[in-house]
């Protein structure tokens, strides 16, 4: 049951997922290992071939659809049990409205396994900090596409390296680079979705 | 006055199919809207009773009096220069081609090397532009990474227009005063307030957001512009696949709403305000989700956004040829080509984007522009075709010449061979030892030759005598 989960997340195939993740649990297989070896597993794949051109991005996203759909049933009977890879709190930089890159990130590391919270558009570096207070996540991604809210992004990193140093910051965006991360000493850069959760991954080793 | 080439050549749309994108976009303004994320537009559209959602900031309107307000947009309007002759006249049929931006870096002239985009470069791109003839206006390629934001705008503007003297275009970031320091800039310059509003040689690009959005900042720099008389481009950049649907058709139903609400919002600011149709339509790599520039489908859609824009009869402003190459290659070669080439053979009349970008506009280089003018100048010579007269078909010279004689010395082949045949400055056209003992140069070394044979002996025209001490008391942040 746990390889026709993995074989229905990578085909994208939500309702097949719910009813062998329903099977699973009526099978009395545990729902962390259905999380772990199935969904979790699957995506890991998904992001490999994503990474490879094997699979186009709406692919992955109808695969993370269908792993949500899973997670769905399963997360209920998680008793204190953590699940999560771990926590991202990610925002577009104030001044800036765009949101898809953002979005597509965030997507791509829920379906890693990653929890996510979205502070939406337009967040200032107190948004930031206040829901790094909030939810304590390891992780926090801010995302630009004016070159002119660069600065914002700059001040945002500054502000949550003084007043929430055990965070790590990841940045990405059209308009900045590694050597803009390294500048306003921001904990990583990732160039596109796939390796956005690859250094996700990495900063919370 | 320059009239531009008669284009309009290459049409992917059908009439039919026109007319369903038309319908399309429509329905898309009457049902979905657009957001207005600005109270002052909200209750001017309002006022001139489209329907306005307060609440969720959405202005929907119906067909009727779409075609109401998009008939008050005048049909031609004319960019000014700073010399007559590169006014231009921009309307349905006739092709432009300028630069584009806005890019963060530069391959530095001497070095190569790729570094961070400053001023200075604004102004060497200006004075290389003003030698290269297929680049008609400059449209602001770089962001001065070195200047404060409060700053930008007057400077950007500034440093183009001392440099050429063609017109200038260009994105907007604002200040303090949001965009009416660079209105006063224009007026100064132009010489009054009435002045530039009838010789308007600047025009400003307010983006919007695609799907569906105007920003509350641009809006508000759009009210100024726009009581200004200055003309203003309002593109949205849809990428296909993305924030618009994978079809092209899709696609451009889309753009088209957001182009024509463009001009909507300028018309009810003022009536017959000089706006322009303005699309960047896009696609996405579907493998990555990355934002590309250089694909083929931009350059189809262009296309027939100038059939569109001719449907309407309103100026356009469009977009030409980046390539997603960081290299110059045969994928910057092809890219720029087929990119600049499709939306000039369809009657597109401004192609902005044309020439200087590299690596999806995230870059420009100065070799790029006369690399890019060279292609434009073949771009040009297919749109001038084919002329045949009697004298073009020469009959007589050839009974002349008759069987077996050659045309070399011929009066005709010296009065025509210029009119006739393009001569590529850089292309590499000798013969194989020739270009053994000339160096082995490719067409690249040639363009940097070019390029430095334009720096040390062209100099543009320079600005009247006492305008810069008089812009400098009025501007002390101006750099001169």
């Amino acid at each position: 049951m746990i390889q026709e989960i993995y074989t229905k997340v990578l085909a994208g195939e939500s309702d097949g997922v719910r009813s062998a993740v329903q099977k699973a649990l009526d099978e009395g297989i545990k729902p962390s290992k259905i999380i772990n070896d199935a969904l979790i597993k699957a995506m890991d794949e998904v992001g490999a071939r994503m990474k490879s051109g094997e699979m186009y991005v709406p692919e992955v996203l109808i695969a993370a659809e269908a792993m949500k759909a899973g997670l769905g049933l399963v997360k209920p009977l998680l008793e204190g049990e953590a699940y999560a890879v771990g926590k991202v709190v990610i925002g577009t930089v104030a001044g800036d409205l765009h949101d898809i890159g953002k979005n597509l990130v965030t997507m791509l590391l829920e379906s890693s396994g990653f929890e996510v919270i979205d502070l939406g558009v337009d967040a200032s570096a107190e948004v930031f900090l206040e829901a790094a207070g909030k939810h304590k996540p390891q992780i926090v991604g801010l995302s630009a596409l004016l070159t002119t809210t660069m600065a914002s992004m700059e001040a945002t990193v500054k502000a949550l390296r003084e007043k929430a140093p055990g965070i790590k910051t990841m940045i990405g965006g059209a308009p900045v680079s590694q050597q803009f991360a390294d500048e306003i000493g921001a904990g990583g850069y990732a160039p596109d979705g796939a390796s956005a959760v690859d250094l996700a991954k990495k900063l919370i080793q | 006055m320059n009239y531009g080439r008669y284009s309009s050549c290459y049409r992917p749309l059908s009439t039919n199919d026109i007319e369903a994108i038309h319908k399309a976009s429509m329905l898309i303004l009457g049902k979905t809207g657009f957001i207005v994320d600005n109270r002052r537009a909200l209750e001017l559209f309002a006022g001139h009773g489209a329907g306005v959602d307060f609440e969720k900031k959405i202005v929907r309107v119906e067909e009727e009096w779409a075609m109401k307000y998009l008939k008050k947009a005048p049909a031609r309007i004319i960019l000014y220069g700073r010399e007559e002759k590169h006014n231009l006249v921009v309307e349905a049929d006739r092709t432009f081609f300028g630069t584009g931006g806005t890019a963060l870096n530069i391959y530095d002239r001497q070095t190569g090397q790729r570094r961070p985009s400053l001023l200075s470069d604004l102004a060497e791109i200006a004075a290389l532009i003003d030698a290269l003839d297929h680049i008609h206006w400059y449209c602001l390629p770089v962001y001065p990474t070195e200047l404060e934001k409060e700053d930008v705008d007057i400077n950007r503007y500034y440093s183009a227009i001392k440099n050429t003297s063609k017109h200038i275009m260009g994105g907007i970031y604002g200040g303090h005063h949001g965009a009416r320091d660079l209105i006063r800039l224009a007026q100064t310059i132009a010489g009054g307030a009435e002045e530039l509003k009838k010789r308007p040689l600047i025009s400003v690009i307010c983006c919007t957001i695609s799907p569906l959005k105007l920003e509350s900042r641009y809006v508000d720099f759009i009210f100024d512009l726009v009581e200004a008389g200055i003309p203003i481009a309002t593109p949205c950049a849809p990428i296909a696949g993305a924030t618009s649907p994978v079809t092209l058709a899709g696609t451009l139903a889309q753009i088209n709403a957001e182009a024509i609400f463009g001009i909507l919002l300028s018309q009810v600011i003022r009536e017959g305000a000089p706006a322009m149709y303005s699309v960047v339509p896009t696609t996405a790599n579907m493998k990555t989700m990355e934002f590309l520039f250089g694909a083929v489908e931009n350059g189809i859609m262009n296309a027939a956004c100038a059939q569109m824009a001719a449907y309407y009869k309103l100026p356009l402003y469009s977009t030409g040829g980046v390539t997603e190459s960081k290299v110059f290659d045969v994928q910057n070669g092809y890219e720029k080509c087929l990119n600049n080439l499709l939306p000039g053979a369809a009657g597109a009349q401004l192609i902005h984007n044309a020439a200087g970008q590299i690596d999806s506009s995230m870059a420009v280089a100065y070799e790029q522009y006369v690399l890019d003018n060279e292609i434009l100048g073949a771009i040009d010579r297919v749109l001038q075709g084919i002329e045949v007269t009697p004298e073009t078909l020469a009959a007589g010279m050839i009974d002349e010449v008759g069987p077996g004689g050659h045309f070399l010395a011929q009066e005709h082949t010296l009065k025509h061979m210029h009119r006739e045949l393009y001569m590529p400055p850089t292309a590499v056209r000798r013969n194989y030892s020739a270009w053994d003992k000339g160096g082995r140069k490719n067409m690249i070394d040639y363009a940097r030759e070019e390029m430095e044979r334009v720096f040390s002996g062209h100099r543009p025209l320079p600005l009247p005598e006492g305008l810069e001490e008089e812009l400098k008391s009025q501007f002390p942040n101006l750099i001169v």
